[in-house]
């Protein structure tokens, strides 16, 4: 839930210059925490109105996309008088830092809240080293 | 404070900005008509024959954590800071913080008495839809004329 000043608002996504959505409806950046454990880096988006039905994590080199499809808003045998938030898709990218386990990654999302673990590769997890007196 | 429904039209406020004596010179004229700066949650109204619905996206909250309640026309929709989930772990380290967790409190005066009774609040997927028929007594009752 965004209530920073500068984020309240919902952010539309910029559309690429050359390659556009189908569907002419408008595309917001979910607000989205990131947090960084030692086994795991995880992403934390809000994305309200989206079920489980409608998402698409993809992980395409060091290139995490987030994209989820919202349903119409429209609510039969009414008309919207009053609107302060707008009712689109999301869609967001982030650059990793590498390091991923990428088979492992996990997706899960609960009351339009999704949470995305992405678990660090082994070779990328901090490794302790006894220091032995000699 | 009850805020009548009205269409959007936000500005954030600055002080010395001679617009800003224009604009309440307008709020006193025109009543509620502009609101003065964005409330949390924005909210969407939806009016239908006998009744409003009124949908806020509110992504991660449970049920229990919201507190509705209706009094004649007057619609509260609250939220407790601490019931606000994701606090911040220890042992994380943040690269970014852009999901805000404070509680908020918002109320709406409707055109009409609402029938609590038969007022329906659902929350699918993070967006709330509270359905506010209005009540039975507040019709208006159409008078036949009898021919004498």
């Amino acid at each position: 839930m965004c209530a920073d000043a500068n984020i309240m608002e919902k952010q539309k996504a910029e559309q690429g210059q050359d390659v556009e959505a189908t569907r002419a409806r408008p595309v917001f950046l979910p607000c989205t925490d990131i947090f960084e454990r030692e086994d795991a880096i995880v992403v934390v988006a809000d994305m309200p109105g989206v079920g489980p039905e409608a998402v698409d994590v993809d992980l395409t080199g060091d290139e995490l996309t987030i994209s989820c499809r919202v349903a119409d808003p429209a609510l039969q045998g009414h008309t919207l008088s009053s609107w302060e938030y707008e009712v689109g898709d999301y869609r967001r990218r982030f650059r990793l830092s590498g390091g991923i386990d990428a088979d492992k990654i996990e997706a899960t999302i609960k009351n339009g809240v999704l949470e995305v673990v992405l678990p660090k590769a082994k070779e990328a997890q901090p490794q302790k080293i006894t220091v032995k007196a000699g | 404070m009850a805020i009548p429904i009205r269409n959007r039209a936000v500005r954030q406020g600055d002080p010395w900005s001679p617009f800003d004596e224009f604009d309440r010179a307008m709020n006193r004229v025109l009543g509620d008509l502009y609101p003065t700066r964005a409330e949390y949650p924005p909210v969407n109204i939806w009016t239908g024959k006998g009744d409003m619905v009124l949908t806020a996206e509110l992504p991660g909250l449970e049920s229990e954590d919201l507190d509705i309640s209706v009094h004649e026309n007057i619609v509260s929709l609250r939220c407790a800071p601490k019931a606000q989930p994701r606090q911040p772990q220890e042992g994380v380290t943040y690269h970014r913080r852009e999901c805000a967790h404070a509680g908020f409190s918002r109320s709406w005066r409707l055109p009409f008495e609402v029938d609590p009774n038969k007022v329906e609040a659902k929350l699918e997927n993070g967006v709330l839809k509270l359905t506010l028929p209005q009540s039975e007594a507040s019709k208006p009752k159409k008078i036949e004329i009898k021919a004498t």
